[in-house]
């Protein structure tokens, strides 16, 4: 398999399987030589790596408000009390 | 650490405290969830967050056990979240299949490289409205994907049993939601490069 004679989709799809280290062996060291040697691909993987990175870190550390957790706190406890 | 079962147990016979205790080991993750997925007022999130848990609560005799608690939770959380947009009615329409590098035939796009410069990375402000906007142009379906892969770390497999999707479909969604954020950050990022 060549991926320069790959339609664009399904070129895609293989690299975003191999971002997710879903390619079986084979298929993967095919990829990682194209990767060294095809500067479009090598950014795409770059950029989307970057991606999922930056949105990772987007809500790491978004915890409850105390309002939030006093409310359902308060509502439990009112649950309870109408069973 | 006393044993979900156990806190399971008395939980569905209304302790409370134990029930409180799953909440503490559950709250945050469903927090987060709920803050990513939905993108309009705080008080959105902490709806869902609420809901999340009283919902379960009532439930909890229904909880079957096979899958794990925190599935179950990102269950109900994800259905309140899609719950909320339909009561809402609108949708971002994204034209997600019209993207100039996803098509069949014709040459291979060309992608571009970016990366956010220190200076742009350290101002964490800006970035999180930078990643918030991107993500609100995104239909919820494809934000509750990405949020649970990429951001609470679940199996595709996982991710379609929550959501009742096959996984194909998460797959699908994933990717392309993927290319629309890096997409949507190549231009946010490029932006600051004209400017400079």
């Amino acid at each position: 398999m060549k991926l320069e004679s790959l339609s664009c989709r399904r070129r895609l799809a293989l690299l975003l399987d191999y971002l997710d280290r879903e390619l079986p062996s084979p298929q993967r060291k095919l990829l990682v030589r194209h990767r060294a040697a095809c500067l479009s691909c090598a950014s795409l993987l770059k950029t989307l790596e970057s991606t999922v990175r930056i949105f990772k870190a987007h809500k790491r550390s978004a915890k409850p408000p105390a309002s939030a957790r006093r409310a359902l706190r308060a509502s439990l406890a009112a649950s309870l009390r109408s069973r | 650490m006393q044993a979900e079962r156990e806190l399971i147990e008395l939980s569905r016979n209304g302790d409370t405290e134990a029930f409180s205790r799953l909440v503490v080991r559950y709250e945050d993750r469903i927090y987060r969830l709920a803050r990513t997925v939905c993108t309009g007022l705080p008080s959105e999130a902490d709806d869902v967050y609420q809901d999340t848990f009283l919902t379960a609560f009532k439930k909890l005799k229904a909880f079957r056990g096979d899958a794990g608690l925190g599935t179950w939770l990102f269950r109900i959380a994800s259905n309140l979240c899609l719950m909320r947009r339909r009561k809402k009615g609108s949708e971002p329409f994204v034209p997600l299949l019209d993207r100039p590098h996803d098509h069949e035939d014709g040459p291979a796009h060309q992608f571009r490289d970016w990366s956010p410069t220190p200076e742009e990375a350290a101002d964490k402000k800006e970035l999180a409205l930078k990643v918030s906007g991107a993500l609100a142009k995104l239909p919820m379906d494809y934000r509750l994907v990405l949020t649970l892969r990429d951001v609470e770390g679940l199996s595709a497999g996982e991710t379609a049993k929550i959501l009742k999707l096959s996984v194909p479909a998460v797959k699908s969604r994933l990717h392309r939601g993927r290319l629309f954020l890096r997409d949507e950050f190549e231009r946010a990022f490029a932006v600051k490069e004209r400017k400079r």
